[in-house]
Formats: structure tokens, C-alpha cells, sequence
């Protein structure tokens, strides 16, 4: 009997969490055990390394989301090029009916149009509840970025980090104007810590 | 007398006996059970930890102890200490502390352990290799599995 099989499947799957989900992908291939032990894993983290990576990331963000079977997708990072805004739409709207805590979210200045945040957003009670930790890379100050952030401010309880990462290209004097726009927003959860850096 | 009640004998599977500060063993919150229950006396036995993994499991609870309750004097020396703590670990080690830390439910060992295990094995070889498991596929049924998992694997 090999050592692994001592451990319980929620033991395995918490392995298989700090694994990138291509790693924990891979695992399909190990053994009758592990073949879909991954679709379990409650986490979506992808990050390509190469151009080819890039090339597939919708085919890979789509598939996984489709496979997937825990009950509740908990952490949502995702490291994007050149994605359609309506794909990334759609794979923000499946988050958040799964009940997503952590989003992380990193779209590079090359994207194809701006993306337009699912209404659902605005109006679904899990994620507005759930949601612990937002990490926005690639802030552009949009209006509708903007408002977006507000509102998650306004309306997540459970909220304790929300840390902006602007793009390099936008100076100092407009950081500073974004920084007192969201600073001045009421937050809900007294917790909360607003990081712009 | 209210020395020794702030002391604990915690006793391993192998009849290893050790002695710890209670703030120290009440991390784990099993143990922390076992007191509040008052179903136990000074003494606990651990019936699935061996003495050698024990020894390494109050280890990381004196150094997470020590500095929990100097505030937060370094994180960052406590995170380095960490990667230290798992870094030369075998694998028959590392595994036996992923079960310790769970019986003993130990949040911020296990996610360590696990966290460890996950740093060591990137490709399916390190997997295979790592953890010490065998394929029991038929090449059709590996074959399917590479196609129905297409989107994922590099070519």
C-alpha cells in the first residue's frame, strides 16, 4: 500500500488546494483514486506561463468550470490576457452562484474592451455575504470600476481586505484622487481594510 | 501547585512522555477538548502520534506559542522559521505529520504540512515519485482520461 493511502480524500483535496489547478489537473492522470478527485478541489487558480498558456485560457477557465463538482467554489484567481469580456462575464456570474469567498483577478492592459461586472454582482446575497477578500489588479479607475468597488464596500459584511493594485501607468496625482474616492465610501464590515498600492 | 497545573504530560502512541506548557499543547484544539472535558487528568495519551512526530509537533506548537504571545514581533521570522520546519522533511515525515496535525487539529500545521506536500510535487512524476503512487490505469483508460482532460495538459 503506498504511504498516500493513508490519507482521507479531505485530506488529499486539501493538498490539492495550494496546488495551481493545472498542477491539480495533472493529478487526473495518477491513479483510479486521484482521477476526479481534482473536480472536488474548491478552488480555481490559474495563471499561464507562456503565450500558449494565454492562447487556451478561455478553453481552460470554461472546461474547469464545467467539470467542476464541489458544492462551493471558494477561491476564484484568475490571471488573464487578451479574454473576451463576456467569457469573463459568465465565468464570474458561475462563481458566484457557487457561493465564491476570495476573488482575485488579474485582466493585463492588452484586453480586448472593457469588462462589464455581471449584474448579479449587484444583487446576489452569497456573494455579498461570503465574500472575504477582493484583490484587483490592473484598476484602471473606471466609472463603472469605480462604482463597483463602492458597492462592494457598502455591501459586504464579511468583507476584510479589499487591496487595489493600479495599473503602472497611471500617476501619482490620480492614485491619490481614486484613493480619497474609495476611502470616503461607508463600509459595511468594520474590518475592513482598504489597501491601494 | 498552580505550577504544575500549568504543565501537561502528553504521551505518544510509543509511551514517549513530554512535558509542555498547557498554552503550548492547547493549540491543538483536540487536546484543548480533552481539558475542557475534564476526561482526562494531567496526562493525554495520543494513541495515533508516534514519540519522533510528537517531538516535531511540539516543536512548531513552542515556536508558534512563543511568538503568538510576544504580539506580532515578526511575521516574517515565523514564516521563514516555517519554510525551514518543512523544508528537509522526507516524505514518510511530512505525511505522518499531515495525519498528526489532523488528529490533533492543528489549523495553521496542517495547512502548513499540506502547503509543503504541494511545493515538492509540480509534475506528475514528482507526484508519482513524491507520494509514492502506483498507476493502476490500463493505457485505454489513460488515454481517455488525456482526452477528456485535453484542455489542460501541455502538449
Amino acid at each position: 500500500m503506498d504511504r498516500i493511502s493513508l490519507l482521507s480524500d479531505d485530506l488529499l483535496l486539501k493538498i490539492l488546494s495550494f496546488a495551481p489547478t493545472k498542477v491539480s489537473v495533472t493529478t487526473s492522470l495518477l491513479s483510479k483514486r486521484w482521477r476526479d478527485l481534482w473536480k472536488h478541489v474548491p478552488k480555481l487558480d490559474y495563471f499561464p506561463d507562456n503565450d500558449t498558456e494565454h492562447l487556451r485560457a478561455s478553453s481552460f477557465v470554461h472546461n474547469f468550470l464545467l467539470l467542476h463538482k464541489a458544492p462551493v467554489l471558494e477561491t476564484l484567481h484568475l490571471w488573464l490576457r487578451n479574454c473576451r469580456p463576456t467569457d469573463i462575464e459568465t465565468w464570474i456570474r458561475v462563481a458566484i452562484g457557487r457561493g465564491v469567498r476570495h476573488i482575485k483577478f488579474n485582466q493585463s492592459s492588452t484586453s480586448l474592451g472593457p469588462i462589464r461586472w455581471p449584474r448579479s454582482l449587484y444583487t446576489c446575497k452569497t456573494l455579498t455575504f461570503y465574500l472575504t477578500l477582493i484583490e484587483w489588479i490592473g484598476y484602471k479607475g473606471t466609472e463603472a470600476e469605480k462604482n463597483l468597488v463602492m458597492y462592494l464596500l457598502e455591501n459586504c459584511g464579511q468583507l476584510k481586505t479589499m487591496a487595489i493594485r493600479p495599473l503602472n501607468s497611471i500617476n501619482l496625482e490620480e492614485r491619490h484622487k481614486m484613493l480619497q474616492e474609495i476611502s470616503f465610501t461607508r463600509r459595511s464590515s468594520s474590518k475592513c481594510q482598504v489597501s491601494f498600492t | 501547585m498552580s505550577k504544575s497545573e500549568k504543565k501537561i504530560v502528553l504521551k505518544s502512541l510509543d509511551n514517549e512522555a513530554f512535558e509542555v506548557e498547557k498554552a503550548v499543547a492547547l493549540q491543538s484544539q483536540t487536546i484543548w477538548v480533552m481539558c475542557e472535558d475534564k476526561c482526562v487528568g494531567n496526562e493525554i495519551p495520543l494513541e495515533n502520534v508516534t514519540g519522533q512526530i510528537l517531538a516535531k509537533v511540539i516543536d512548531y506548537c513552542k515556536k508558534h506559542a512563543v511568538v503568538d504571545g510576544d504580539g506580532d514581533e515578526s511575521s516574517e521570522e515565523l514564516k521563514n522559521w516555517d519554510t525551514e520546519f518543512t523544508k528537509n522533511m522526507d516524505q514518510s515525515t511530512l505525511f505522518n505529520m499531515i495525519l498528526a496535525a489532523n488528529y490533533l487539529n492543528i489549523k495553521s500545521l496542517l495547512n502548513l504540512t499540506c502547503q509543503a506536500v504541494a511545493d515538492k510535487t509540480k509534475t506528475i512524476d514528482e507526484f508519482h515519485t513524491f507520494l509514492n503512487i502506483e498507476n493502476n490505469f490500463t493505457p485505454e483508460e489513460e488515454a481517455q482520461i488525456c482526452q477528456e482532460n485535453l484542455w489542460a495538459f501541455d502538449d
